[in-house]
């Protein structure tokens, strides 16, 4: 509670406080209940707030398709290699988010070897570039939010009995509706829980518009 | 992203009470992005299912 208080509580309220004053750098700020600062910030860049929301939910769903293959696989399938597989999705944040994102920056540069690629086979037209667009923004923050994903539906999908499964089988259940009525359930709440941790940050996030597109178009 | 414009109202423009609204304005509008996923998905029926 006394933590809560201290690291949450305090900025959040001193940010509110913040948010209601008017002035200038210059001549300082003085506290005048300015509730203008929310209209103007609201009309001025509604464009924005909601790029944000949309990119940031089409990069949850995306992320939910592709890791939730791979978490079932790994539950299900994953056999002694369980742990190696799990660390293979973890292995990314050895390196910081920022030095990953950056590390990508210059692959995929306009001039870098998968563009340059892409031009000589003819899978992207001669001025083709793979950054500077909203794709790159999604596919930037699908990939850094990926385990945040991944790990949660893992463990869910983990705790699935598989006695259950075959049970549903034993009850004339095909593979597909033994999936959708016994599996899909029970992992719900990893599905709640990783779209959250995936969707919270990834609203806010900046590094990856700021470093894969310029961010005044996007 | 909002983030670039929170971030450069911080530190390039210093406007820090426009910067100020809109992360609360952002932090808001997260809220009832979860708090109307939370009501579909029907968070009861999941924590009965998790316990």
């Amino acid at each position: 509670m006394l933590w809560l208080t201290i690291f949450f509580v305090v900025p959040l309220g001193f940010l509110a406080y913040q948010s209601l004053q008017s002035g200038n750098i210059d001549f300082g700020y003085a506290f005048t209940w300015a509730w203008g600062n929310y209209w103007s910030a609201l009309t001025d860049y509604r464009a924005q707030f909601v790029r944000s929301l949309e990119y940031a939910g089409m990069a949850t769903v995306i992320a939910l398709l592709v890791s939730y293959p791979v978490a079932y696989w790994i539950a299900f399938r994953g056999g002694r290699w369980k742990n190696v597989l799990l660390l293979c999705i973890v292995a990314p944040f050895f390196v910081t988010y920022l030095i990953r994102t950056l590390a990508w920056q210059t692959i995929l540069a306009d001039h870098g070897f998968v563009v340059r690629t892409l031009i000589n086979l003819h899978l992207l037209g001669s001025g083709g570039r793979l950054l500077a667009t909203g794709t790159a923004v999604v596919a930037g923050i699908t990939y850094n939010f990926l385990p945040f994903m991944a790990l949660p539906l893992y463990v869910s999908l983990e705790q699935v009995d598989p006695r259950l499964i075959e049970a549903a089988e034993d009850l004339y259940a095909n593979k597909i509706l033994a999936f959708l009525r016994v599996t899909l359930p029970l992992s719900l709440p990893g599905v709640v829980a990783g779209t959250l941790l995936t969707f919270i940050p990834a609203a806010g996030d900046f590094i990856n518009a700021q470093l894969w597109a310029a961010p005044k178009t996007t | 992203m909002i983030g670039n414009v929170i971030q450069s109202k911080f530190l390039a423009a210093s406007d820090y009470p426009s910067a100020a609204a809109m992360s609360f304005i952002l932090m808001g509008g997260i809220l009832a992005f979860v708090a109307v996923y939370a009501w579909v998905v029907g968070t009861e029926e999941l924590t009965g299912s998790a316990v």
